[in-house]
């Protein structure tokens, strides 16, 4: 497979720039990045373990059920992240289209019964075996990356309302809609965020901008007010000490586990029972978890963290040899980083929980998977920046390179 | 770009100082709030499955118990003396300790375990915001005809405090009989209000099976009160006594004796636990003949009516062996060498028909090979291998010394000739029933070891021990009504030390089936120990009897005509 990915790669046109390019010899390989990526997924999967044991054991018999799923699945993400590495990003271009056709195909099919999964009233995975894939993943991944595409291809419209702003918000638009069919508001939010963030990226005017920001705001709060549970969350992150038993449980039980936690943590084999009582511990209220068990210290070196990724994507996208490049290294950071930020605001308790998860931590294979394979792709780009007279900068052979190379926020 | 930067080292730092906030500012608030809950989910016992007698009298069933706990975060401090003060009496605790327990900031809390159902009535009436009790059950068994034990204890076992079975059909069958606990967040106190402890989902039990077995309570009574009567008469260590049905294989009934009381478990001598029944290794000895007679009649070495002159002594490998009275018993036919129990004709008999038939007819019959009995702790010794055996112990095999077998082993080889040949594996349950499924029928293994002719040949020759005057058997004699249908076989084996020597101990056992033209019953007594002068430490004084004293009740059980 890698050796075919190998072939994927037109723009090491020389046996020179094939060497430059490959995973092994690439000088400018963002290794930052790559680690900070590798110590937030070890994080993980001690945290999964530490958080799932109890449960895994009186569900399954077997202390490290979940610990092992997602051995699997960062195995799976490493894979992706190979791919995403070694397959030049300009071949996005072609591949968008294709995985954005996929990717409606799957959320349109997990609402079909018998396809897909019904768990917790909400119809959101397609299950085969013990493995089960979320479309609405899937789906964040190809906004990313078709949305880059095509606001590369249409660059020139996007101050244009009728021609750029607007084909690009119904596109985002139908994308969100059926996301929301499955009932997952989180998943939603995240694919708005990277949405308009792309759409900021790409140098839109303001007022689209915030016009875009409205309308989305108001279709949020219009699909609370439409589901009861939505409306209790709201309510609960209002006051979570309302109803400490009922609907305010999970929230007070990650407060508890945070205060308990402290400066220094309680330690792995702790004796207060917030972390292990707290409802899907090893999912979207891990971040709860590690404020017991490593205290303060545990979640702001996680924040932190997860800042040095921001910063180097930062930089990436900044390097980036291409407008395209730029594009997908920003989509990739806001996804990543923003996804990671919604969710721990949402376990302290800072705005309300949506239900997403903590991005490389949580369990949860598809989301990990592909966040990993997203991170390749950051890689990839990290790799081609532009240095001058570097052969990578030599390898943007697009040719269409006419405009910046980067494009500013907003003209502002 | 700039922008989105600014939002995300805005939003990186906000949350930074959040949580300095809730882990630094709050945190020790927090944490006491975290640490005063602790139970989040109950546990519902699942009902366990009973255990039925052939006429569907329950041998093991269960009684309601009441775990008492208390809401202390739901009782308002002005009421905690109050309810200690009425709790005190009810649950034989000092007042100030429940007052201590009312303090606790907790949302649940156990008051006291395990009570029972008028400690529940007496609750009910007191009516306690903040106090509430959850159902369970323990196990209980009827009482047995011996004072201090239960009925058929070491058939059933018993289970433990943790709900596990343990001995017997209870630990044999356990995850048959436990079902699976479920879960529950929410419980009510007295006065039905909520105590909410969690938001996981309540998880109800599922409830085990129930166990339809072959014993009947009426001879399982009588097997135990005349085996109890009958150690405790020759002075004898302990006995054991099976009755099984011929054909099915069922076991009608298992008693040992000194047994225990299995509602009382906690406090009985662990050693009283083990079923010598299954686990017993012992030296089957002159019971041991039916199988060599088995095997020579069946391969036509031997006839009943043939005769030899009986010198009173063989010497095998430089080793003597002689006949339990100590005399030549000159020309005699093979009938009397069964009726008589003679060791040096059962020697004959193995040398005539040949080392290699005569072990692989034990191996046949069963001996060294676990019956697949459905009772816990079951033993089994393999015979040796053939190479490894010398003549001497073939030749003391034949009447049943020198290899060890389990009771459940001996009598399943004694019944195969009850059977008309048909070794047929013993089992305790028939049927599994409940628990929402379809019922699973039992169905023992079989295998022919000798022809039926055989068979019905050996059956006259052992009514011939228990019939004919001066029989091993006498004593289990049924005259006139039964006459001609009571097949048995006396034995008395002395006890090795383990390493080959044997000293005055003996174990006395009758086995015997009837009625002889069609066999419905076969049973095995075991007496171990007897002390008592030397002509009464015999399977023929005290086993022989008690069998009859069993015969006779079975005979009225079952109202069976000869």
């Amino acid at each position: 497979m890698i050796a075919r990915v190998e072939r994927w790669i037109p723009a090491a046109r020389t046996q020179g720039e094939r060497r430059a390019l490959s995973w092994a010899h690439a000088p400018d390989l963002d290794i930052w990045l790559l680690l900070t990526t590798a110590v937030l997924c070890a994080i993980g999967l001690i945290m999964v373990f530490v958080a799932s044991a109890g449960v895994a054991y009186t569900t399954y018999g077997n202390p490290a059920y979940f610990f092992e799923r997602q051995v699997v699945w960062l195995l799976l993400g490493g894979v992706g992240l190979v791919i995403g590495l070694r397959l030049d990003y300009h071949r996005w271009r072609q591949l968008g289209p294709w995985l954005g056709a996929a990717s409606v195909f799957l959320l349109v099919a997990v609402l079909v019964p018998h396809i897909g999964v019904q768990v917790q009233g909400a119809r959101r995975w397609i299950g085969a075996g013990s493995i089960e894939i979320q479309p609405s993943v899937i789906a964040q991944f190809m906004v990313v990356v078709f949305g880059a595409v095509w606001l590369d291809q249409r660059r020139r419209s996007i101050t244009n309302l009728r021609e750029g702003v607007i084909p690009y918000a119904w596109r985002i638009g139908v994308v969100a809609a059926l996301v929301i069919l499955e009932k997952d508001l989180g998943s939603t939010m995240v694919v708005a965020m990277v949405g308009l963030g792309l759409l900021v990226l790409a140098g839109t005017k303001l007022r689209y901008l915030l016009g875009l920001a409205v309308t989305g705001l108001l279709a949020g709060g219009l699909l609370i007010a439409a589901e009861p549970y939505r409306v209790a969350r709201l309510l609960a992150y209002l006051n979570p000490f309302a109803h400490p038993l009922g609907s305010g449980f999970q929230a007070v039980q990650a407060l508890y586990a945070f205060g308990a936690g402290g400066v220094f943590g309680t330690g792995f084999s702790s004796p207060v029972p917030s972390a292990q009582i707290l409802p899907e511990a090893q999912n979207d209220f891990i971040f709860a978890v590690i404020g017991q068990d490593l205290g303060l210290v545990g979640t702001l070196a996680v924040l932190a963290l997860f800042g040095v990724f921001a910063w180097r994507g930062y930089q990436i996208a900044k390097n980036a040899p291409d407008h395209l490049g730029a594009l997908l290294a920003g989509g990739v950071t806001i996804w990543i980083v923003g996804q990671a930020l919604i969710n721990i605001g949402g376990v302290t308790d800072t705005i309300p929980s949506t239900g997403v998860p903590l991005t490389f931590i949580s369990y949860g294979g598809s989301s990990m998977a592909l966040s990993l394979a997203a991170t390749g792709i950051l890689l990839n780009i990290s790799a081609r920046r532009r240095r001058a007279g570097s052969a990578n900068a030599r390898a943007d052979h697009g040719g269409r390179n006419r405009g910046p190379l980067h494009p500013r926020a907003s003209g502002r | 770009m700039a922008a989105l930067s600014a939002i995300l080292l805005v939003a990186v730092f906000g949350l930074g100082a959040r949580l300095v906030e809730l882990q630094v500012r709050q945190g020790p608030q927090l944490a006491a709030a975290a640490v005063s809950q602790q139970v989040q989910q109950i546990t519902i016992p699942a009902t366990r499955g009973l255990i039925l007698d052939d006429q569907g009298q329950v041998l093991a069933g269960n009684v309601p118990t009441y775990d008492v706990f208390a809401a202390p975060n739901q009782i308002p401090a002005t009421e905690r003396l109050r309810e200690a003060t009425q709790l005190a009496p009810v649950l034989n605790l000092p007042a100030n300790q429940l007052v201590q327990l009312l303090t606790k900031p907790l949302a649940f809390e156990y008051l006291a375990k395990g009570q029972s159902a008028q400690v529940e009535s007496q609750l009910q009436r007191l009516n306690l915001a903040g106090i509430g009790s959850i159902q369970g059950e323990t196990r209980y068994y009827g009482p047995g005809p011996v004072p201090g034990t239960t009925l058929a204890s070491d058939v059933l076992g018993f289970v433990n405090a943790s709900g596990q079975g343990q001995y017997g059909l209870e630990g044999y069958y356990n995850s048959v009989l436990s079902g699976k606990a479920g879960r529950q967040s929410v419980v009510n106190d007295l006065q039905g209000n909520p105590v909410v402890l969690g938001s996981a989902p309540q998880q109800p039990a599922v409830n085990g099976r129930n166990l339809q077995t072959s014993l009947d309570a009426s001879i399982q009574a009588s097997v135990e009160k005349d085996l109890a009567a009958e150690v405790k008469k020759v002075n004898g260590s302990s006995g054991t006594m099976i009755v099984m049905n011929v054909h099915s294989g069922g076991i009608v009934a298992w008693a040992d004796y000194p047994s225990y009381n299995a509602n009382n478990y906690a406090t009985e001598p662990v050693k009283l636990f083990r079923d010598a029944g299954v686990a017993d290794l012992y030296e089957p000895g002159s019971v041991g003949k039916v199988l060599t007679f088995a095997g020579a009649l069946n391969r036509h070495v031997i006839t009943p009516t043939e005769t030899f002159d009986e010198t009173g002594q063989v010497t095998v490998q430089g080793w003597t062996i002689r006949d339990w009275d100590l005399r030549a018993h000159g020309v005699i036919s093979m009938n009397w060498v069964l009726e008589d129990s003679l060791n040096v004709g059962a020697v004959h008999i193995e040398q005539w028909e040949g080392a290699r038939p005569f072990y692989n007819n034990m191996q046949a019959f069963g001996i060294g090979h676990p019956t697949g009995i459905d009772l816990a702790g079951a033993s089994n010794q393999p015979l040796p291998a053939f190479s490894q055996l010398q003549p001497i112990q073939l030749a003391t095999a034949s009447f049943g010394q020198g290899y060890v077998t389990t009771p459940i082993q001996m009598l399943a080889a004694v019944n195969a000739v009850a059977n008309g040949g048909v070794w047929v594996q013993p089992h305790v349950v028939t049927a599994i029933t409940g628990g929402g499924q379809p019922t699973t029928y039992i169905k023992p293994k079989t295998h022919r070891v000798i022809s039926a002719a055989t068979a019905q040949t050996l059956s006259q020759m052992m009514v011939g021990v228990v019939d004919v005057p001066g029989g091993s058997g006498f004593e289990a004699r049924i005259w006139p009504t039964w006459k001609g249908e009571i097949a048995g076989k006396t034995g008395t084996s002395s006890v090795s030390n383990g390493q080959g020597v044997y000293g005055n101990n003996t174990i006395d056992s009758f086995t015997e089936f009837f009625p002889a033209s069609n066999p419905q019953f076969s049973m095995l007594c075991i007496i171990r120990n007897p002390q008592v002068p030397a002509p009464q430490r015999e399977g023929a004084y005290d086993a022989a009897p008690t069998s009859k004293l069993v015969t006779q009740q079975l005979i009225d059980r079952f109202k069976l005509q000869p």
